[in-house]
């Protein structure tokens, strides 16, 4: 049966009376006799795909269409093709789709489809095949944690045990021989339910499998394969809410995940000011947020898109995709000054059968490696001594001091720092944190000019700094008259973004010298 | 709730479902058109001139809500449209968005927004307790914005796994 694709608003309205005792989200802090979201955006957007489990095995396939010319019922025109699975990305005249091979070629006459493409050479976003778990008889190392290096951290018995990773996706496949024993909780926010054991369209199965699957004798092995793995599922399967994304950030945190793996895209969008808000909270509070940077052009975002307005953030780590052999990052993916890292995409097995020739690409695949590395570190013990900021800040510290620079000398806006290199990342303890201090004098004649010095330690080099105050300026030092007595600030930035700020008291006084 | 009142929940969705399931598409959809300007008159007749119908200004999301038979991509070509951003089928659509109060949110707050202007919420977090993230009919959206416990309405964005 087809899932429904429009549900009208007295729909919702009985839903939301019914609903509101039905779904309270364990998972958040506050309730308040909520009526639960469960429909919410089901009524509001119409859940743009269909499914289909008796069609016949098929493969994955991206539609694109013309979306001047598209019929409204385009999603149940493939369906009636025999897919198992479509999902529309309206933004993006894009449907994916699960269907028979040889339906591919009829669907292609159509007359508003501009072309097809196989999910196996498209770049884009994978759409999961049917398991076929018969095919599953030895567990393969994907390339990308071969690549990583993350292969050598578990042979010195690194696997990332007891650290909590959550992922925010479309759900993720409970039943998973590979991932069934990592799975510890969540929540499923499009539905309001606890429901989050689902698979339209299997991308969080996917991602799942890349951070955390288990180091077993089938299928594959991902990059923390004895992390927890709490799932928070926030999209439907192609569009997913800020709002979602809002509680689950919050709720993933409240139950104690240390990182955060959120492989969804925006084409460069703004963020929501309250999001970024939230971020930085979380930021404060120790928790490490990695963000897929986005697919750019491929799909369907205008040339030149930047990374997504949440990957942006400043206390978020912004991953870019880099191709096997090659080392490149993947052409006209989104780019710019806020990617921080590298990391394999083109995942070419990951939790779907033991196959090595799995359609999943993009970014969305290669935060996950970070996110799983960010796990193995934390796991070190090595961090157990930093508390709020100073977590993620060294963690990112230490990133950048292990990745393997690509392209230009240092930072750039495609592979970021460099592509992570997880044994190299676990292999020696963080930095210190970062730490600021004024020196200089604390007692100056009025009209005479004195010099007060920025001595700063730990962090990630190199420093900017901001002095503000009885003086200003952006130099490691600041000279000048103090016209009355009060303070002096500095907020130094290191590398990582990790700030720290000292003020320093000056007392203007007739008879004082320029003397520490 | 008790399970028979769960349970007919249950049996009332189910049948919803298979009543909106075999009743095929809607004639159209609703869409909000994002401006980079606040939009005026000239602007809702520009988007009612690109197809949309029933067009009127959102001002506090700096929008024009509209209805569309066809598609939301031809909406985007307006001048000054920044985004467009798909509502759904339904003729009172609800829009994500972070609500800004003033001050701290009380029980009664959250109350007031469900009650008054029909909006969907599990309340603020206590990160940002002065922050309500809800889903609101798009028609009341002014009227919310209007209320002085209000400080700004800031529009959801929508992503993709990618």
């Amino acid at each position: 049966m087809y899932a429904p694709r429009f549900w009208s608003l007295w729909l919702a309205t009985a839903l939301s009376a019914c609903s509101a005792e039905i779904a309270t989200p364990p998972d958040t802090e506050s309730h308040r006799s909520t009526p639960s979201l469960a429909s919410l955006h089901d009524t509001r957007d119409g859940p743009s795909f269909a499914t289909n489990p008796d069609a016949r095995q098929g493969v994955s396939v991206f539609i694109k269409y013309d979306a001047a010319r598209a019929p409204l019922d385009r999603v149940e025109q493939i369906m009636g093709r025999e897919a198992s699975f479509t999902g529309d990305v309206e933004s993006m005249a894009t449907l994916a789709a699960i269907l028979p091979e040889d339906r591919i070629k009829e669907v292609t006459a159509l007359s508003w489809v501009r072309r097809v493409e196989r999910g196996t050479d498209s770049g884009r976003p994978g759409v999961a095949a049917p398991h076929d778990r018969a095919a599953e008889m030895a567990q393969a190392v994907p390339w990308g944690v071969g690549h990583i290096q993350a292969d050598l951290v578990h042979q010195g018995g690194n696997r990332a045990d007891g650290i909590t990773v959550a992922i925010l996706d479309t759900g993720i496949d409970c039943t998973h021989p590979d991932l069934s024993a990592r799975i510890v909780g969540g929540y499923d926010y499009v539905s309001g339910s606890s429901s989050y054991c689902q698979t339209p369209g299997d991308h969080g199965t996917q991602v799942t499998g890349v951070v955390a699957a288990t180091d077993n004798a089938s299928g594959v092995v991902g990059v923390a394969p004895e992390a927890d793995v709490r799932m928070y599922r926030v999209c439907q399967p192609f569009q997913c809410y800020e709002t979602h994304m809002y509680y689950a950030l919050w709720a993933a945190s409240y139950a104690g995940a240390s990182v955060i793996n959120v492989s969804i895209v925006n084409c460069g969008q703004n963020a929501a000011p309250s999001m970024l808000n939230l971020m930085d909270a979380l930021y404060q509070v120790g928790r490490t947020i990695v963000f897929a940077a986005g697919n750019g052009e491929p799909w369907g975002c205008p040339p030149g898109s930047q990374p997504s307005g949440w990957a942006r953030s400043p206390h978020t780590l912004a991953v870019s995709a880099v191709e096997p052999i090659s080392l490149d990052t993947a052409s006209a993916y989104s780019y710019g000054p806020s990617v921080d890292f590298a990391a394999p995409h083109r995942v070419l097995s990951t939790t779907t059968g033991g196959t090595v020739d799995g359609p999943y690409a993009g970014t969305s695949f290669a935060a996950p490696h970070v996110a799983g590395t960010v796990a193995l570190m934390l796991a070190t013990g090595d961090y157990s001594g930093l508390s709020g900021s100073q977590i993620p800040a060294a963690v990112k510290s230490k990133l950048i001091n292990s990745a393997t620079d690509m392209g230009p000398t240092g930072k750039d806006n495609y592979w970021g720092y460099g592509i992570i290199d997880a044994l190299s990342a676990v292999s020696t303890p963080p930095p210190p944190p970062l730490s600021a201090e004024i020196m200089g004098p604390f007692e100056v004649p009025p009209g005479q000019s004195c010099s007060w010095q920025a001595v700063v330690t730990g962090g990630s080099p190199p420093y900017t700094y901001q002095w503000s105050g009885a003086l200003s300026g952006t130099s490691i030092s600041v000279s000048g008259s103090v016209g009355s007595s009060g303070y002096l600030y500095l907020t130094v930035t290191d590398s990582s973004q990790d700030q720290e700020d000292d003020q320093f008291y000056v007392l203007v006084d007739p008879g004082a010298e320029c003397l520490e | 709730m008790n399970d028979l009142l769960r349970r007919s929940c249950v049996a009332l969705l189910l049948a919803v479902l298979t009543a909106c399931s075999s009743t095929g598409l809607p004639a159209g959809r609703t869409g909000l058109a994002v401006f980079d300007h606040p939009p005026r008159e000239a602007d809702r007749l520009a988007v009612e001139g690109s197809g949309a119908t029933e067009a009127f200004i959102v001002e506090a999301l700096s929008g024009i809500a509209f209805r569309t038979a066809g598609s939301l991509e031809s909406l985007s070509e307006v001048p000054g449209v920044r985004n467009v951003y798909n509502l759904g089928p339904e003729d009172e659509p609800l829009v994500d968005v972070f609500v800004v109060f003033v001050s701290e949110i009380s029980e009664s707050d959250v109350e007031q927004v469900r009650t008054d202007f029909g909006a969907i919420t599990s309340g603020p977090v206590s990160i940002q307790p002065d922050v309500l993230p809800a889903q609101v009919p798009i028609r009341h959206i002014d009227a919310l914005m209007g209320w002085e416990r209000i400080a700004d309405i800031e529009l959801g964005n929508v992503g993709s796994p990618g």
